[in-house]
């Protein structure tokens, strides 16, 4: 509690196309996740380990155990949404990329990509200063800390979730920032000052046999997600 | 006699019962689509501004302010719109803002957002898409310019009434407590569920209106402060 205090908050920064007209725009290639992920939230697993761990040592490790226990549960879970967005052909990057080109060109930016490494897996990309970047250049990195599906405690179904994290820097001088910002798509708590979407509801699961049972729907409900993630992030450029 | 004992207890009862009951909360206020029975300027009052600077040095500081009936209003093409002005702070620029309407059980109130000059002339407005859903906001996100001095928030009257649909999961975190033969007392231990639900709110001219506001460097008001 000590340390939430101390904690600096997160600052994002706006964008303002008037005062920093922008005209091209380089997205980082390769930000999503390779894999689509699961979030389990207030599992019962999770909540036995905090009641177990105010029964001291004993209690710990019964909660590990359960914890433990949770992990394979949802470990195994993963794999099955995997291969039933396989069936598909699901490329979540593809679709969050043709996504954002498209609305990017639609506010009148030229939009390119660039190969930047990422030093750090789930890290902003350190973007290198281009000397030759012609005026108006920008590189955007939209990371991708993880997205697919989500199931928040028993009483929730499985339901699409996209979490990002978008910079935009100055290509010829990257240590100007001219945007940050993080986009929450069916979020479990509204962050202050972090823009969240809320889910279509139309794409949910009670179980995971129902989400193998239909396929194609498991699908359009991440895709629906990663557009409308695109589509928030270009707005954010407006 | 034993008919009279009989009913005093009866009332003594009646009044127990009657002591113990609480009184339930007001309900959530509803959405209003329209204002009705006042006068509105055409210009907004600059000397009643709110100021964004906290009285105690601060680097993020939040700001909620009801509009309710009482509140004054400005002519909007022919249309009537409640209002609040803010004051900047001084460095305006080296802040970030966010500024709209809080989401509310039934509603939320449907914001317009234009920074002013020294002389109360507008200088900068937002369109509809840069308005987002923001923490529990519904506003915008910006950094003013130096020559902003004021923040004019006023209720959209093209978006009053106007539904507003979303399917909301939330994570909700209670406290329990136990038993606990190490310490012979009772701890504490936190578990959480999921809740999730359709809600519909509607845009209205009355509700709250939301304001962060954070400092880039140093505090609100004074960048140089450490």
């Amino acid at each position: 509690m000590v340390l939430a205090g101390c904690v600096t908050p997160y600052q994002p920064v706006p964008f303002d196309r008037t005062a920093t007209p922008v005209s091209k725009i380089a997205v980082v290639e390769n930000t999503l996740p390779l894999e689509v992920g699961t979030q389990k939230l207030a599992t019962n697993g999770a909540n036995m380990m905090s009641a177990a761990s105010s029964a001291g040592l004993a209690g710990l490790l019964v909660g590990a155990v359960a914890a433990g226990v949770e992990a394979g549960i949802e470990s195994g879970q993963r794999e099955r949404i995997q291969k039933a967005l396989a069936t598909q052909n699901f490329n979540g990057e593809a679709i969050f990329d043709a996504a954002l080109e498209e609305a990017l060109k639609q506010q009148d930016y030229r939009v390119s990509t660039i190969a930047i490494p990422r030093s750090k897996s789930r890290e902003l990309v350190v973007v290198p200063a281009n000397d030759a970047a012609e005026p108006g250049s920008a590189v955007l990195d939209t990371l991708g800390f993880n997205y697919g599906y989500q199931l928040v405690g028993n009483s929730t179904q499985w339901r699409p979730f996209v979490t990002l994290h978008v910079r935009m820097v100055d290509h010829k001088d990257p240590k100007k920032i001219l945007l940050d910002n993080k986009i929450t798509y069916n979020p479990v708590v509204k962050s202050d000052v972090t823009v969240s979407i809320p889910v279509d509801e139309a794409f949910a699961f009670q179980k995971i046999d129902d989400l193998e049972a239909n396929p194609t729907k498991a699908a359009e409900g991440l895709e629906a997600a990663l557009r409308a993630t695109a589509k928030a992030t270009a707005d954010l450029l407006r | 006699m034993n008919q009279m004992r009989f009913s005093s207890i009866a009332l003594l009862l009646a009044g127990l019962v009657a002591g113990c009951a609480t009184t339930p909360p007001p309900p959530p206020p509803q959405a209003v689509s329209e204002i009705t029975g006042k006068t509105c300027t055409d210009t907004p009052d600059l000397t009643k501004a709110i100021a964004m600077t906290p009285k105690r040095k601060a680097q993020w500081h939040a700001i909620a302010t009801t509009i309710d009936g009482m509140s004054p209003c400005l002519n909007l093409d022919g249309k009537p719109s409640n209002y609040v002005v803010y004051a900047l702070p001084s460095a305006p620029s080296n802040h970030t803002l966010t500024i709209g309407g809080l989401y509310e059980a039934f509603r939320i109130l449907g914001p317009l957002v234009t920074v002013l000059n020294a002389d109360g002339q507008p200088i900068r407005s937002f369109p509809a898409e840069r308005f987002a859903n923001v923490g529990s906001t519904f506003g915008v996100q910006f950094r003013p310019s130096d020559e902003g001095r004021f923040v004019l928030v006023q209720t959209n009257p093209q978006t009053a009434g106007i539904e507003v649909k979303a399917f909301e999961t939330q994570l909700v975190t209670q406290t329990n407590y136990s038993y606990n033969p190490y310490t012979y007392g009772s701890s504490s231990y936190q578990t959480q569920y999921g809740r999730e639900g359709a809600t519909v709110r509607k845009f209205s001219h009355e509700g709250v209106v939301s304001v962060t506001i954070q400092a880039v460097a140093g505090k609100i008001g004074l960048p140089n402060e450490k």
